[in-house]
């Protein structure tokens, strides 16, 4: 029977000649028939299930046959095929943002919390406004496939409406990979290989466009295929000997550093690298990512690597880096010192020994590494030999976290009950009343939350801000997250030039379809971040801080109202001046989120550092220039 | 010594390392600068030059006691704030 059922799956044989074939080996009549429907199944998971309808039809059974629920969309009328598609396939959930750059921040927050590719449905005429936040897609390497309309590829080519002649040229440096289908014929090959290539790690958006007459075409005939018969498994696992080497050399170590970057989270290796860590008891910093892929209140935390220097940095003789771009100047970070030994582990291989001539490049899955390393330390040292190894260690460590809190602590208490408010004490309020395992979804300069907010072992997550640091993601990213992990809180923390980077429309997607996140305005009125740099590298402020002008970061004439804006999008929201007042507004929010609504707290908090106090900027009203009151 | 060509075509202190073997303190304190400074402030006349604050003033900027700016508490010795204050004390370059 055996034999038969792979002649029959291998087209060897017709149906007929194989229920021939059993009945003639005695099986009933029923057997036979009940053997054919397991093999016709099989037969369709191997070879596809043959569809028939509009290039529409054919995308949207390709995103079924990937198991995708949602799709993030901005309206277009090329996109008509599609729509009618989703309409009859109620599995499939079209979400509308009312801006191509919030839906794509939507669904890289999607994908960033899910794990999942991402689907991304756009007009062809949006791509541009799309593509900040594909940048920081690109950047923190999310899985999008992006799939637009484009105007009927019969009249390409003549600079006609909505024309251009290369649409997938300006998309190059920011996806994986780009194409526009050609054929009808082809949806499905192209769609399939979209979702693919999107997820495969390292992730990244790619874009395939589907011209109106390519999507509009019907009665077109093609094979549907599972996608999981084109996901590539990258369970790469690191050759023993390298292995063997890494582990001599970190419990060799006197001084070891782990630098912690995306591919930690991304590989789910979360729990694994805090396995390791406490294993020899080595500090960990947390690199360059949209994650954070080591828990910020452990004790063996060290502080990061971009932005300044993590502890121990300098001393250390031996830097484990894992999954993550090692530490530079070009992201603001202090270099490694020359005496580590450096150790680089990426499956974005390509970024291995880059930067460092590196003693220990491993190409190989960080999650499959870390385990790896784990055994293999566990299989060299007797238990006696890793307690001496770890002695101290820890102790040391969690020593230096405190007596950094206790610094936070009283460099705080001169404003902690300021009113404009410090943002430290929002978000201390904040922490105290969120959910414990709330995930916050920043999009401010500093680190406030981080070193604020209780981001311990089995607490809170954060994911974000992004790293391509492009203003106007945060409320779509939190959007995204929460679609993807309705069970979890979902904090959006934004600074208020964040939110006035076209994100505003985001509270109608979030109003729309009722997605509960709380949105947390840390408003200083004022782009605050951009204006201290300024402020301290002008040679003008240096050679006299009293002629320096704030030209371009005040943002408090008009000063905005983010609670009305709010409310015109039918959602409730509260203004918070003074400290006192913070619990009780964080309960009215926590309120609204359990009963299914966004809410919006506007913090007024303090501006900070150099020009804080201006209030200054350039008196230019056209009103007053004109020669005609019209 | 092993990384040293390499690392002098990445970081913006590269002209600065050169001279930092000297001992002299405002080389060491440019080196410092370039590595951990210089992304943020700059360099020469728009970098920190000039600088008039105290010695006091400035070590509690470095422990991150100012908003914004990283804490290198106990990243640099004593002989390596002192040179680094002293680099950037020195008019623009």
């Amino acid at each position: 029977v055996r034999t038969l059922l792979k002649r029959l799956l291998d087209h060897e044989i017709s149906r007929r000649e194989f229920g021939q074939s059993m009945l003639a080996l005695g099986f009933s009549a029923a057997t036979v028939r009940a053997a054919l429907g397991s093999a016709g199944q099989a037969a369709a998971d191997s070879d596809g299930t043959e569809f028939v309808g509009t290039g529409g039809e054919v995308l949207a059974e390709c995103l079924r046959a990937a198991g995708v629920r949602y799709v993030f969309n901005s309206n277009s009328t090329g996109q008509g095929p599609f729509y009618d598609a989703l309409a009859a396939r109620p599995d499939l959930d079209l979400i509308v943002a009312l801006d191509e750059g919030q839906a794509t921040a939507m669904a890289e927050g999607y994908q960033l919390a899910s794990g999942s590719t991402a689907i991304l449905s756009l007009p062809s005429i949006g791509m541009p406004n799309a593509m900040s936040n594909l940048y920081n897609a690109w950047k923190d390497r999310s899985s999008i496939a992006v799939f637009s309309d484009g105007q009927s590829s019969r009249v390409g080519g003549r600079d006609g409406f909505q024309q251009l002649d290369d649409w997938l040229q300006p998309t190059e440096t920011i996806t994986k990979w780009r194409w526009q289908v050609e054929h009808p014929e082809r949806i499905g090959e192209f769609a399939r290989r979209a979702i693919k290539i999107a997820g495969t790690p390292p992730g990244g958006p790619v874009y395939v466009r589907l011209p109106k007459d390519i999507l509009g075409a019907t009665d077109l005939r093609q094979a549907i295929y599972p996608q999981a018969s084109f996901t590539v498994s990258l369970d790469m696992q690191p050759k023993p000997e390298v292995i063997e080497r890494a582990a001599r050399l970190l419990l060799a170590a006197k001084s070891p550093l782990i630098n912690a970057g995306g591919e930690v989270t991304r590989s789910g290796a979360r729990g694994d690298l805090v396995e390791l860590a406490e294993l020899l008891s080595i500090p960990v910093a947390q690199g360059h990512s949209v994650y954070g892929d080591f828990p910020f209140g452990h004790p063996l935390f060290a502080g990061f690597s971009v932005g300044g220097a993590p502890r121990g940095l300098r001393e250390a003789d031996l830097y484990l880096n894992l999954g993550g771009d090692m530490p530079d100047a070009a992201n603001f970070g202090l270099p490694v010192p020359d005496a580590a030994a450096i150790v680089d582990v990426r499956v974005e291989f390509d970024k291995l020994a880059s930067l460092y001539p590196t003693d220990l490049p491993v190409a190989a899955g960080v999650r499959e590494t870390i385990r790896a390393v784990i055994d293999a330390v566990n299989g060299m040292a007797t238990k006696s030999r890793l307690e001496s190894i770890r002695a101290g260690r820890l102790e040391q460590s969690r020593a230096a976290n405190e007596a950094a809190a206790e610094r936070r602590r009283q460099r705080n208490a001169a404003t902690w009950n300021d009113s404009p408010m410090s943002t430290d004490r929002v978000l201390y309020e904040a922490d105290r009343a969120l959910e414990p395992d709330a995930i916050i979804v920043p999009e401010t300069t500093g680190r406030n939350a981080y070193s604020t907010m209780d981001f311990g072992q089995g607490r809170k997550t954060v994911i974000g801000p992004t790293t391509g640091f492009a203003l106007g993601w945060g409320l779509g990213a939190a959007l995204g997250v929460k679609i993807a992990r309705p069970d979890h809180q979902v904090v959006a923390v934004l600074g208020d030039g964040a939110l006035l980077f076209g994100q505003l429309e985001g509270l109608w997607t979030a109003a729309r379809y009722a997605i509960p996140i709380l949105i947390v305005v840390l408003n200083n009125r004022s782009y605050d971040s951009e204006r201290q740099a300024l402020f301290m590298t002008s040679p003008v402020a240096k050679a006299n801080q009293d002629r320096w002008k704030d030209m371009a970061c005040y943002l408090g004439d008009p000063a905005i109202d983010f609670v009305r804006i709010a409310q015109g999008f039918g959602i409730e929201g509260t203004t918070v001046s003074r400290p006192d007042d913070l619990a009780a507004a964080i309960a009215r929010a926590g309120a609204a989120t359990r009963a299914g609504q966004p809410y919006l707290i506007d913090a007024i908090v303090a501006r900070t550092g150099g020009g804080a106090e201006s209030t200054w900027h350039p008196d230019i009203s056209i009103a007053k220039r004109r020669t005609r009151k019209v | 010594v092993r990384r040293n060509g390499g690392r002098a075509a990445v970081f913006l202190a590269a002209t600065l390392v050169a001279v930092a073997a000297s001992g002299d303190p405002l080389a060491t304190g440019g080196r410092i600068f370039g590595e951990a400074c210089a992304s943020c402030h700059g360099t020469g006349a728009s970098g920190l030059a000039g600088y008039r604050g105290s010695l006091d003033d400035f070590r509690r900027i470095l422990s991150g006691q100012v908003d914004r700016m990283p804490d290198f508490y106990g990243t640099f010795s004593d002989e390596e704030i002192a040179a680094l204050y002293a680099y950037v004390r020195t008019p623009a370059r």
